[in-house]
């Protein structure tokens, strides 16, 4: 039998297909167990060395395409049928045909996000020290993401923050330049946009979404930070450390203790990087801590006299304290989540644990 | 970067183990992510010897044989058979004793050619000390016989993660620097001896023989260029101590002048690099600091080739680059066995340049990371003076001409204005004046005294000092900040929580208390994930420049998308569940200082439900929301939105007080089909902000619902369902049931009744009941028997203990 035109046959028979009745009467013809191609397949183990060498790659080949327009054809006699049906299940969203009440049957309980909640605890306990909550934009400018925290163009910080930069699309008028705009890589991008708008004393605690070009295993695209900031006169490096202590031991337990490291952000002087006590062995040593007692956990420091500038607050009258942290990491360390993709995969296992 | 332990230790005296040292610097000054040994453990059984006689062979013509003295008991020698020639009588050695296990060979007992052998004299490449293999190592002669190798070469390394404006740190002494400062201790500068010469200006070298010209068209992007010629260098291998130098520091030995500009390096903290005089373009020749043109190509010392693009900071001789400056010579400049005449540079590169080069070409080099931080000057005219010194004595190199300098850069110590209280208060530490001054000095800050005011000259390599604050950093960080004493903060405002934010902590609590279960989302959406949904025609404003990966580039302007992605999974899990995302998306902005309008949005998914209901479920679920807050909603049918996506006869808008804030409908079942989910889905969105003005019982204050959940793991391997129908009497209770059912094997992981009902054909006081049984194990897929057993065993525990009849 000559396959092509068997393939011939084929195309001209399922071009007429109206349904899955006719399909199927199809998929019997050519590939049924004495469908015509089978047959040929079959008949393939009669044939020479050489012959089954050019005929049997062929056959097989026409098998695999004609299986492949079946299934394709069967998704396009679906999609007219669910079309059809669709169309015909028309609802009147005033009239209702719901018969019980929401409560009696369905869901016992939902769950919230574990950080969610962990978010309204950090907002809870800054709440309770006299500090404002304030939300922060996604979406951020070079400018207040960089440049006003003393990060002029071509710091070097700006490499170790892989930063998305986005674009306006859709519209007609189209100005902006593609490096103007970002998702933000820090919420201290709030800090000068806080400063411009109120006079010190300054008191805020902003928590909100971060992005970076990171992703593995410890690292989200997507994660959450909080920071802290603080704005007053004679403010010292003692107001920061009373009060992070405070905070760290409101956060993860009553015993915990922090220090303060040296290190470098350049919208800080001096810049700090705090550990707190490890949760997990209370500060012996355990492997989450390798060994040392140790988890770093926040970056802090004084206001950069530049940072205090650019928000319009003489440095020369005002000082001020910020820090900031990531929430993930927070939460997993309350709840003992080994991965910070679970956080993002909304797995209903996951959930409702919670 | 490394730092051997041994080599700061010759910097500088204190006594510390490496990590007491390793601790201190962390807290105070560079953070040390790791400590390594260096010099392996096989150097235990290699000892020094010494030749006490050396005879020929006497049945082969290259090789010797040496009795060596290695300290064994009864004074007696060893008999070692060697085949290099550069051994003679009194030489210290290092013996491999039979046992050893160098890197390459296990050393045993031999017999050569009818002579016995009791081990092997080693060459430096045998012992892991550089490549050298010209010969036996001979060792210092006031070596005791008999000390282990072990104990003379053994080093520890510093990883350290050097801060970002700590350029000057990225070298030994700098770092000796602070250890000096941390333990109160002075350099040993003896050991480093430079002799302080400022540098005068000139742009040219050896009028006659080996001339040199230097032309910077840069003077931005390169503040400061020197330039040394030296002649009749003699390449050759380095002296040992310094390829082990440069061994324990990661860096591969090449040749003596090679070696010495990355010793320098190390030591110094300035970058260098040499030229092979004879490969640049002769008569006259010329070194141009440059920025590249189009289109120029340069292949590197790496032997690759690359075509730079415009505006690379290239050095280069009057016809080509010859290097990409700061990041990587090029190769047909490179220094080779038969140099004799050299171009040593030593130059300060800008790191914005720096940053702009290994972006362009992919290269991120020992040089470039340090130029990458910024750099003082000061250190490259330090650098070229040491290496200068350096290839004199090691290479034989003679000096032509003065040094050339070329660059804007000026030696200009600046004065900071100091006022010790107040630097103090600011630290919160309590420290005497004495001892505050005496840090800054030991760092090499020098105090300046003036009839009105203190003031601090900064060293000349720290760039990063530049305000009174700085100052503060460095007393107290060296001094300690575990010595920062806590004030209590009295600051005081007027808390303005903004409304919305108590809003939306009460709203999730509420939907929770309603049933759905919170997601998180992610703010970015999959173009392939959009078009599969058929969303992607859906209006979005923001795209991301640098997406992760060819899709993921679209800032989402709604949640649907988004949200229905996590139904997909849990539907293969889950009979029916109902979700929510309360997040924000992503509009034009109306206002000019913000990039976009970020509205919250309330989304909800509702899944499983009866087909001709689940419209009707999603809608309770938002009326019982607004009921909440005081709000109602109306709903307007509209059959008339052909969105591929949604359901054409099942789709409502959603008012409040005649707005429209959002919609209402069922996917259509095509979508569905398309992403593999089985049953159907009904979706809402609404304009969460457009409520908050009118949204009434909203809790002021914010409050975690109190939770100790510990994270169970859950197993990730496929799950398997099975119904069951059976008929009991009507008094049984069907929670007590499931509950049983699930007590039955492990590998339940739940029960769920789906259908009930009492009949005269089953039977007075009888009902029927139909439950589905989800089962999965933690370490394994089950298999098709593994699952009938377990229904086996349900059936009868039902027959057996609840007299079931099963149907």
């Amino acid at each position: 039998m000559d396959l092509e035109k068997l393939k011939q046959q084929f195309i001209e028979d399922i071009a007429k297909v109206q349904d899955e009745h006719s399909l199927a009467d199809i998929e019997t013809k050519f590939l049924g167990r004495k469908g015509e191609l089978t047959e040929i397949l079959k008949s393939l183990a009669g044939l020479t060395l050489e012959k089954k060498k050019v005929m049997g790659p062929k056959a097989n080949n026409l098998r695999d395409w004609m299986s492949e327009k079946i299934a394709d054809c069967k998704f396009q006699i679906a999609d007219l049928k669910w079309q059809k049906i669709a169309k015909s299940e028309k609802q009147d969203i005033n009239t209702p045909t719901l018969h019980y009440p929401l409560s009696t049957i369905h869901y016992p309980n939902g769950h919230l996000h574990p950080l969610s909640n962990f978010i309204f605890k950090i907002e809870r306990v800054f709440e309770e020290m006299g500090f404002e909550v304030v939300d922060s934009y996604d979406i951020e400018t070079d400018y207040y993401n960089f440049t006003a925290l003393n990060i002029p163009p071509d710091h070097p910080t700006r490499d170790t923050q892989d930063t998305f930069y986005i674009k306006k699309i859709n519209q007609a008028n189209n100005k902006s330049k593609s490096d103007e705009f970002l998702l933000k890589t820090q919420t201290s991008s709030m800090q000068v946009r806080y400063m411009k708008n109120h006079e010190p004393p300054i008191k805020i605690i902003v928590p909100g979404k971060c992005f970076r070009r990171d992703d593995d295993a410890t690292h989200s695209p997507q994660f959450h930070q909080f920071e802290g900031l603080v704005v007053d006169k004679d403010l010292t490096m003692g107001h920061l450390k009373e009060t992070l202590s405070l905070v760290m031991r409101k956060l993860l337990g009553e015993e915990t203790k922090i220090r303060f490291r040296s290190s470098f952000f350049p919208f800080v002087e001096p810049g700090l990087e705090v550990d707190v006590t490890c949760p997990f062995c209370k500060g012996q040593g355990c492997n989450v801590c390798k060994k040392t007692g140790w988890i770093e956990m926040l970056g802090a420091g004084m206001v950069h006299p530049n940072v205090l500038r650019e928000g319009g607050i003489d440095p020369e009258i005002y000082s001020g304290f910020a820090f900031g942290t990531g929430i993930e990491r927070l939460a997993m360390m309350k709840h003992k989540i080994p991965n910070i993709k679970l956080l993002y995969e909304n797995d209903l296992r996951f959930l409702n644990q919670f | 970067m490394k730092f051997s332990y041994n080599w700061l230790k010759q910097l500088v005296a204190f006594d510390k183990t490496p990590e007491e040292l390793a601790e201190d610097l962390s807290l105070k000054s560079v953070e040390i992510e790791g400590i390594e040994k260096f010099g392996g453990d096989f150097l235990e059984n290699v000892v020094v010897g010494e030749i006490k006689e050396i005879e020929k062979h006497p049945n082969a013509d290259k090789l010797q044989v040496a009795m060596v003295d290695i300290g064994a008991s009864g004074s007696a020698l060893s008999q070692i058979i060697c085949g290099a020639s550069n051994i003679a009588v009194g030489q210290k050695v290092p013996v491999a004793r039979p046992g050893a296990r160098l890197p390459a060979d296990e050393i045993k007992m031999a017999t050569i050619r009818g002579v016995e052998s009791y081990g092997m004299l080693c060459a430096p490449d045998e012992l892991g000390f550089g490549t050298e293999h010209a010969g036996i190592m001979i060792l210092d002669h006031s070596l005791p016989i008999g000390k282990k190798l072990s104990e003379i070469y053994t080093d520890w390394i510093l990883e350290g993660a050097i801060l970002s404006n700590r350029g000057d740190l990225q070298n030994h002494l700098g770092l000796a620097r602070e250890i000096a400062a941390i333990y109160n201790k002075s350099l040993k500068e003896e050991n480093i001896l430079l002799p302080e010469v400022e540098a005068v200006p000139s742009t040219s070298a050896g009028r006659h023989e080996l001339s040199l010209q230097v032309k910077n068209q840069a003077p931005e992007a390169c503040p400061l260029y020197l330039a040394q010629v030296i002649k009749n260098v003699k390449i050759a291998p380095s002296p040992m101590w310094l390829q082990q130098r440069l061994l324990a520091c990661g860096m591969k030995p090449i040749n003596n002048v090679v070696d010495i500009t990355n010793f320098v390096m190390l030591e110094q903290g300035n970058p260098l690099h040499a030229f092979d005089y004879s490969k640049l373009a002769q008569t006259n020749a010329e070194i141009i600091i440059r920025l590249s043109t189009k289109s120029e190509k340069i292949k590197t010392l790496d032997d690759k080739e690359h075509e730079l693009p415009e505006g690379l900071l290239v050095i280069a001789d009057r016809e080509k680059p010859i290097a990409v400056a700061g990041v990587m010579g090029g190769a047909d400049s490179e220094i080779g066995t038969d140099t004799t005449d050299i171009i040593l540079e030593s130059a300060n590169f800008s790191s914005p340049y720096i940053r702009r080069s290994q972006r362009a070409l992919g290269l991120r080099t020992e040089a470039s990371s340090r130029f990458e931080k910024g750099l003082s000057p000061y250190l490259a005219e330090m650098s070229l003076t040491r290496a200068t010194q350096l290839l004199q004595e090691i290479a034989g190199g003679e000096l032509v001409g003065e040094k050339i300098v070329a660059g804007d850069w000026k030696r200009e110590q600046r004065e900071i204005a100091v006022d010790f209280d107040k630097i103090k208060n600011y630290l919160s530490i309590d420290i005497t004046e004495e001892k505050f001054w005496q840090i800054l000095e030991t760092l090499g800050f020098e105090k300046v005294e003036t009839i009105h005011e203190l003031s601090l000259r900064i060293p000349l390599w720290r760039i990063d000092i530049n305000i009174w604050q700085d100052i503060a950093e460095e007393v107290g960080r060296i001094y300690g900040l575990d010595k920062v004493a806590e004030k209590a903060l009295v600051t005081q405002t007027t808390p303005n929580t903004p409304k919305a934010l108590y809003f939306d902590q009460t709203a999730r609590k509420s939907l929770v208390s309603l049933g759905l279960t919170e997601v998180f989302s992610y703010a970015i959406l999959g173009s392939d994930w959009l078009a599969k949904t058929k969303m992607l025609a859906h209006k979005h404003y923001f795209e991301i420049t640098n997406p992760l990966n060819e899709y993921d580039y679209v800032m989402r302007s709604g949640l649907w998308a988004g949200l229905l992605k996590y139904a997909v999974e849990n539907a293969k899990k889950f009979e029916r569940f109902a979700l929510f995302d309360l997040t924000k998306v992503y509009l034009p902005s109306e206002q000019d200082n913000v990039p976009s309008k970020e509205e919250k949005h309330l989304a909800i998914l509702v899944y499983g439900e009866d087909d001709n209901e689940g419209l009707f479920v999603a809608k309770k679920y938002l009326d019982s929301f607004a009921e909440k807050f005081g709000l109602q909603f109306q709903y307007e049918n509209d059959y008339f939105d052909d969105k591929p996506y949604k359901h054409p006869g099942r789709n409502a808008i959603v008012n409040f007080s005649s707005q429209k804030i959002g919609r209402l409908c069922e996917i259509h079942p095509n979508v569905l089909r398309e992403i593999d989910i089985k049953k159907r889905v009904w979706m809402a969105e609404i304009n969460f902000d457009a409520l908050v003005d009118d949204a009434k019982n909203i809790e002021e204050g914010f409050a975690e619902i109190p939770s100790s959940v510990i994270f169970q793991e859950f197993s990730r391997f496929e799950v398997s369902k099975r119904d069951i129908a059976f008929v009991v009497d009507a008094s049984m209770n069907t929670g007590d049931l499931a509950d049983s059912i699930k007590s039955m094997a492990r590998e339940i992981i739940s029960v769920e009744l789906f259908d009930e009902f009492k009949s005269a054909k089953l039977g007075e006081g009888k009902k029927s009941l139909a439950y589905h049984i989800v089962m999965q194990s933690a370490q394994r897929t089950l298999t098709d028997q593994e699952i009938n057993q377990i229904m086996k065993l349900v059936s009868d525990h039902l027959v057996k203990d609840f007299g079931a009849q099963i149907r």
